[in-house]
Order: C-alpha cells, then sequence, then structure tokens
C-alpha cells in the first residue's frame, strides 16, 4: 500500500484507476462470455448468439474475449492476491456470517451499535465472501482457459488425444456454472444489497464512515500510514 | 408445412419438438459394406470425390496403399487397409471402407449447440447443414468414429451424406454404383441385414471364419453403415474400427443431466436474489455515506 | 477339360504348321533370361533357346554372379493406367509416389525402413524411388538359397503434375527389364528380370 489513499473531505480511495479498469474490462468480457455461453449451453438460448452477431461471430469472438477476461483475472491475481489471503480472522467472521447474509448489522438494531465494535469480526480490505470470490474467478478463469484451448483448437487434437476432449466438455460448462454463481451474488451484492459499493468500483472514493463499517481494518491501516507520516 | 421440413426427424441444438418427428413411413436406408469381397481399388473414394465435386489435396507416400491416413473434410471416403498376421501365421489384407456411420443415435447431432446445423432425416441419414454451422467443432467431440472434419477457412464441419441427394431420388450412393466387385449393396436396412447375415452365415459355413459376422453397433442405437467382417470379435483391426462404441459419456452427461442442473441452478440463483431483497432488503449504514458526505 | 484349349481338336500336337510357331509345340519350362538359378530340367539349357534378344550395346544380361541376385517383377495398379495418370490429379492424389515393394526380410537385410529412398539396379539401368515395406510379399527358398524377389509398379515415367513444381524427374521402370521377347507374341520378359537393391 505504498500510494496514499487518503484524499481531502472525508473521503479515502478504494479502488485506484489501474484496479477499476481492470476490474471492468474482466466484468464485462464476462458478461460477453456469460451471454455467448449460455447461447451455446441450452437451444433455448441460442437466440442470444443470433442477437449478438450470428452464430458464427459468437463462436469467433467467444475465445478472444476469453482470452481478453483471462488476462485481466491473471493481472487481478497479481494486483490482489496479497489482500486476498484468507486469514484467522476471516475464519473467525465465518461466525458471523448468517447475521452478514440477513442484513442484521449493528447499522439494523441502533442498540447495539456501542457494542457494534467488539461484537463484530473486523474486516480488512476484503471480506472472506470478496475473498471467496476473488478465488473463484481465478480458479475457475484458469479452468474455463485451459478447458477453453482444447475446445477452441479442437480439431488439432489427435484422436489418440480426446480424452481431453471428453474432459473439457465438462469442465468448461462446470466452471462456467460456478463462475456464474459468483458472478450473479458478486453483482447482486455489489449493486442492490451495499449500498456505495457499485459507485465505489466506478469512481473510486468512499467515505471514511462506509470504509470504518465496511473495512475497518483496512482503514485503519491506510489512515494509519498517514498518521504515521503526521 | 413443405416435403423437405417433414422428411427431417432430429435436429441439433433445437428448443423444442421437431415438426418432423415421426410423420413419415419412410424405412431406415443402409448401405451394405461386405469387407470380405473388397478389393481395395478405390472406385469408391473416386466416385464420392467425383459426385461430390470435392477439390483434390496432396497426399504422401506413407509405407501403404492407404491414400491417406484419415478422411480430410474434401476426402470423406477411405479404404483403410491393414496388413494382419493370423494367429496360425497366415497374412490376411484387411481393407475397409471409412466413412460416416449414419448412427440412428448421432453423437455428432448430440453434442451440436447450432441450431439446425446437424439433421437426421427420416430414412436415417444424418447430413451436415453447413449453412447453420458455428465451426465449434463439439460434433468433432461427439462422435465415436471420428468423422468429422473442420475446413480450416470457412470454419465448416464435412463428411459423407450417404448421397442424400442421389437417395431423394431413388439413386443409390455414387459409391455403391461404383463398386467394381459388388461387395457394396443399398437398401432398407432390414434388406441389408438379411444380406449380411447371410453372407456371414455363408462365411462360416463354407469359407472357415468361424468368427464372421456383421457390424452394427446397438451402442449407437445400430448405424446406417452396416460392415460383413471376417472376424466380427476383432473389429479394431478393420482400421480401428470401435468395438463397442457409443455417444461419449462426458458428451451425454453434459447434454443431459448438467443441463438441467445448471439451468435449475441458474434460475434458482437469479430468483434467490430477488427473493433474498425483497426479504432482507439492502444493507444501511446510519449516515449514509456512499456519496462521501459526513 | 484338357489344357489345349487353342487346338480345336483339344489335345496336343506333336507336329506345327511351319511358320505358325518359332518353337514347340511341346509344353515346356525354361527359366527367365536372367535368372537366379539353372533350368531344374535341363541346366545345360536354361533359357528358351529362341527368344529374340536386341543386340545393342545397351541389351545387357546379368547372372547373380554379377551381383544380381534379387528377383525383380513388375505390375500395375488399379489407381493407374501407364504412364498418362500421372497427369490426373485424381490419380496423383490416391498413389502420389512411385515406390518399390519389399519384403520384411529385405528391408532388415539392408537396414530399410517403409518411405526410405532405395536405389534398384539391373545390369542395364537404375531406377530410384521410396520403398514399402511389406508383409505381402516374402522371402523364398529357391533351389534350397534363400532368394528375394521385389514389385515394381510401371508407372509415373519422367515427370508428371506431382513433379512439376519442383522440376525433378523420376526414373522408369523400363530402364531396369530386359529387352528379350517371347518368339511367337513377342510380349517382353518384364515381369521375371534380377536387380540388386541397395538404399539410396
Amino acid at each position: 500500500m505504498q500510494e496514499n489513499r487518503v484524499l481531502r473531505g472525508n473521503r479515502v480511495l478504494r479502488y485506484n484507476f489501474h484496479e477499476r479498469v481492470i476490474h471492468w474490462c474482466a466484468g464485462l468480457s464476462y458478461v460477453y462470455l456469460m451471454l455467448t455461453g449460455l447461447a451455446f449451453w441450452s437451444p433455448w438460448l441460442f437466440w442470444i448468439a443470433v442477437v449478438l452477431g450470428g452464430g458464427l461471430a459468437s463462436r469467433m469472438l467467444h475465445p478472444l474475449v476469453g482470452l481478453i477476461f483471462t488476462a485481466s483475472v491473471i493481472d487481478m491475481y497479481f494486483m490482489w492476491k496479497r489482500d486476498m489471503r484468507i486469514t484467522d480472522l476471516d475464519r473467525q467472521w465465518t461466525k458471523t456470517i448468517g447475521a452478514y447474509v440477513r442484513n442484521e448489522e449493528e447499522e439494523q438494531i441502533p442498540e447495539l451499535a456501542v457494542r457494534a465494535w467488539q461484537k463484530w469480526a473486523p474486516v480488512d480490505r476484503f471480506n472472506l465472501g470478496q475473498k471467496y470470490l476473488f478465488w473463484v474467478m481465478f480458479w475457475g478463469g484458469i479452468a474455463l482457459l485451459l478447458s477453453g484451448l482444447v475446445l477452441w483448437f479442437t480439431e488439432y487434437i489427435p484422436w489418440s488425444f480426446r480424452f481431453l476432449r471428453y474432459i473439457s466438455v465438462l469442465v468448461h460448462p462446470i466452471a462456467f456454472l460456478v463462475t456464474l454463481g459468483g458472478f450473479i451474488i458478486h453483482v447482486y451484492m455489489g449493486t442492490a444489497v451495499v449500498r456505495g459499493g457499485f459507485t465505489s468500483v466506478i469512481r473510486g472514493e468512499v467515505s471514511k464512515t462506509w470504509a470504518r463499517h465496511h473495512h475497518r481494518l483496512w482503514l485503519e491501516r491506510i489512515t494509519g500510514q498517514d498518521a504515521a507520516r503526521k | 408445412m413443405s416435403q423437405a421440413t417433414l422428411r427431417i426427424q432430429k435436429i441439433s441444438g433445437h428448443a423444442g419438438s421437431v415438426p418432423g418427428e415421426d410423420t413419415q413411413r419412410e424405412s431406415q436406408v443402409c448401405k451394405l459394406v461386405d469387407t470380405t469381397t473388397c478389393i481395395g481399388c478405390k472406385a469408391c473414394e473416386v466416385a464420392c470425390m467425383e459426385w461430390n465435386d470435392l477439390p483434390f489435396g496432396e497426399t504422401v507416400f506413407d509405407n501403404s496403399y492407404q491414400t491417406m491416413p484419415e478422411t480430410r473434410w474434401n476426402y470423406w471416403n477411405l479404404i483403410l487397409f491393414n496388413e494382419h498376421v493370423r494367429e496360425d501365421g497366415s497374412l490376411m489384407w484387411l481393407m475397409r471402407k471409412n466413412q460416416c456411420m449414419h448412427c440412428a443415435e448421432p453423437g455428432c447431432l448430440e453434442a451440436c449447440p447450432a441450431d439446425g446445423a446437424i439433421v437426421q432425416y427420416s430414412n436415417g441419414i444424418v447430413d451436415f447443414q453447413q449453412d447453420h454451422c458455428i465451426g465449434c467443432g463439439y460434433c468433432i467431440t461427439g462422435c465415436p468414429f471420428d468423422i468429422p472434419k473442420l475446413n480450416p477457412k470457412t470454419k465448416r464441419v464435412h463428411k459423407c451424406t450417404l448421397c442424400t441427394d442421389r437417395v431423394s431420388e431413388g439413386l443409390e450412393p455414387a459409391c455403391i454404383k461404383s463398386c467394381p466387385t459388388g461387395c457394396l449393396h443399398f437398401g432398407t436396412k432390414e434388406d441389408m441385414k438379411y444380406l449380411a447375415e447371410h453372407r456371414a452365415k455363408q462365411l462360416k459355413d463354407h469359407s472357415g471364419y468361424v468368427n464372421a459376422g456383421v457390424y452394427d453397433p446397438p451402442g449407437v442405437g445400430g448405424t446406417g453403415v452396416i460392415y460383413v467382417l471376417h472376424d466380427a470379435t476383432k473389429p479394431e483391426l478393420y482400421g480401428g474400427l470401435p468395438k463397442n462404441p457409443s455417444i461419449p459419456l462426458s458428451v451425454k452427461l453434459w447434454k443431459q443431466p448438467m443441463k438441467w442442473i445448471g439451468n435449475i441452478l441458474i434460475i434458482g440463483g437469479i430468483v434467490g436474489t430477488f427473493v433474498h431483497y425483497l426479504r432482507y432488503g439492502p444493507k444501511i449504514v446510519p449516515e449514509d455515506s456512499a456519496k462521501g458526505d459526513s | 477339360m484338357g489344357p489345349f484349349i487353342m487346338n480345336p481338336e483339344g489335345v496336343g500336337r506333336l507336329f506345327a504348321p511351319l511358320g505358325a510357331f518359332a518353337e514347340g509345340p511341346f509344353p515346356e519350362h525354361y527359366e527367365p533370361t536372367e535368372s537366379p538359378i539353372e533350368n531344374p530340367l535341363h541346366p545345360g539349357q536354361s533359357r528358351n533357346p529362341v527368344v529374340k534378344r536386341f543386340k545393342t550395346p545397351d541389351d545387357q544380361y546379368a547372372s547373380p554372379k554379377d551381383g544380381y541376385d534379387i528377383i525383380c517383377t513388375t505390375y500395375r495398379l488399379t489407381e493407374h493406367y501407364h504412364y498418362w495418370t500421372k497427369n490426373n490429379p485424381m490419380n496423383v492424389q490416391l498413389v502420389p509416389e512411385p515406390f518399390v515393394e519389399i519384403s520384411e526380410e529385405l528391408a532388415q537385410e539392408k537396414g530399410i525402413r517403409g518411405g526410405d529412398k532405395v536405389k534398384v539396379s539391373s545390369i542395364r539401368g537404375t531406377y530410384i524411388a521410396k520403398a514399402m515395406v511389406t508383409k505381402r510379399i516374402k522371402q523364398m527358398i529357391v533351389d534350397g538359397k534363400k532368394t528375394h524377389q521385389i514389385g515394381i509398379p510401371i508407372h509415373w515415367g519422367f515427370r508428371g503434375i506431382a513433379e512439376d513444381d519442383g522440376k525433378t524427374a523420376l526414373t522408369l521402370t523400363n530402364q531396369l527389364s530386359p529387352a528379350v521377347v517371347d518368339p511367337n507374341a513377342y510380349t517382353p520378359e518384364f515381369k521375371g528380370f534380377l536387380v540388386k537393391v541397395e538404399k539410396a
């Protein structure tokens, strides 16, 4: 965290420019892959490929956009892998998942607000759910890449290596379903559930209050450095 | 509906029912290849090239009379040669005419995601419709006989059509017409099976081939091309004919149970998030700090 | 049914019309002009005494002691017809290159693998082509001696469409075979003569 993420007013920089660009690169390419992938997955959805430029065009672009997606995910890996390490703190946080999903944090029950800091397991830059999404997308992306390469160049795989095709034809849709699950939850939580989440990955900024409520340890870490430099 | 539409009984990647399913009385056609009387003259290879106007390709000498190692997008019919030494030391030069088997349960059709790219007619012929093909190559994975071949320039797959254009005019396929020894026969499946069984019995009774038999694999529901083999217990000797072919298990799993489970999970996931929002709503931070105030 | 199907009376003749036959009419066995062995019936006269042999300097005839100890025979393929099919793309696609069929035993003896270029030479000329190592040709025991036979399809000639690009030329099978003709029908002895084989 060498760069200074504390900004004017009450704001901090949640995501810098590079992080935001890569996130949208991965996200938008995933949307294209998901739509064309769904078209190839089910005859009832084949019309999606037709609408997106035709079956042949979709089939040609799907692997190319897949390379863009993989490149973004790998860049994200190097960018965020330290922040995404699963720690003992995360394992403690798992005890609070039920209340987290039911949105029963301190904000909903003001009486608990005073005891909130002690009751709630604090979270660093990313909570466990976000870390799970990261690793699901990373490993899912690798699985999609490898199986995707076999399916892309299927006519060059010789008959004696056909088992690679048989494996890929199962791994690719399974990895797709798993990453799709992550995608649905991620988009839902980022847009509908956590207010300010969407803006944070567009504008990059969040208020210190937001950061204190959602990612207290991270806020202390970035302002702590600031405080040290004072 | 036009006659042509009703003559199709299966369509690949098709949502909903097939309009022509079970609407025709036509019986399944069948090509009988008697490997015991084939002389490997390749008249059938030439006939296929000529009838379908296929462009010529490069070939090289590879220590065999076989024209090329396997079929190509522009070479649909290939005689496979095998010099086989039997247990008693005698030599047999086995020759098998290799082409699409026109399975009753085609793996290529099962695997294909593109609507209408592969069809099966009521007479059992499996045909590629290249104008609907998206060039994904899933049919290559679905076929247990390694038949569909991709044209790298146009990204479409091609294979033997069982001369459906000739058959629909009442003619026999080009290869059958050209065969000089009469080892190729064409007719209904019942008639060809009868002929084949009769020939296999003849081989057993009079020529000493105790294992002679007919190759009509049940794993793919039977095929539109059947072989009489000197030794039906060892089809792999005849240019690698698979012993018990079926649609690969992974393709079957992918297209049937996984499809259902996946669709339920996807719809369940989307509905689930909507229900979650109705029940629990969003997270609210007291001083709403999303826009940086406070 | 007897063997003398060409005679109206159906039986052999002791005498034949003058000028009708250069030899015969009794059935006989003669060895080809180039043969690995002496005639088992009458070693003193192995060859047919009345065959037509041409007498140009190119017309030489070998025996095993000249080093030519492998029997060569020539034949045709279904995929080609004489030499002109080397110019037809369909035929060239079916069998693009000339080859020499040799037995597995001979291949092992000379260290030849399928696809290797070999040089076949008779006392009259040489022929260079790729080797087809096959089980269909077997080593023979002739007169108690191990004898090899090879087979050469006659097609392809000097240059066809498969060679035009590289402007390379092929050799002709006819350069190997002897110009010895049957005295009655003038059929040449193209199918039995002696050669030696080596890796090219």
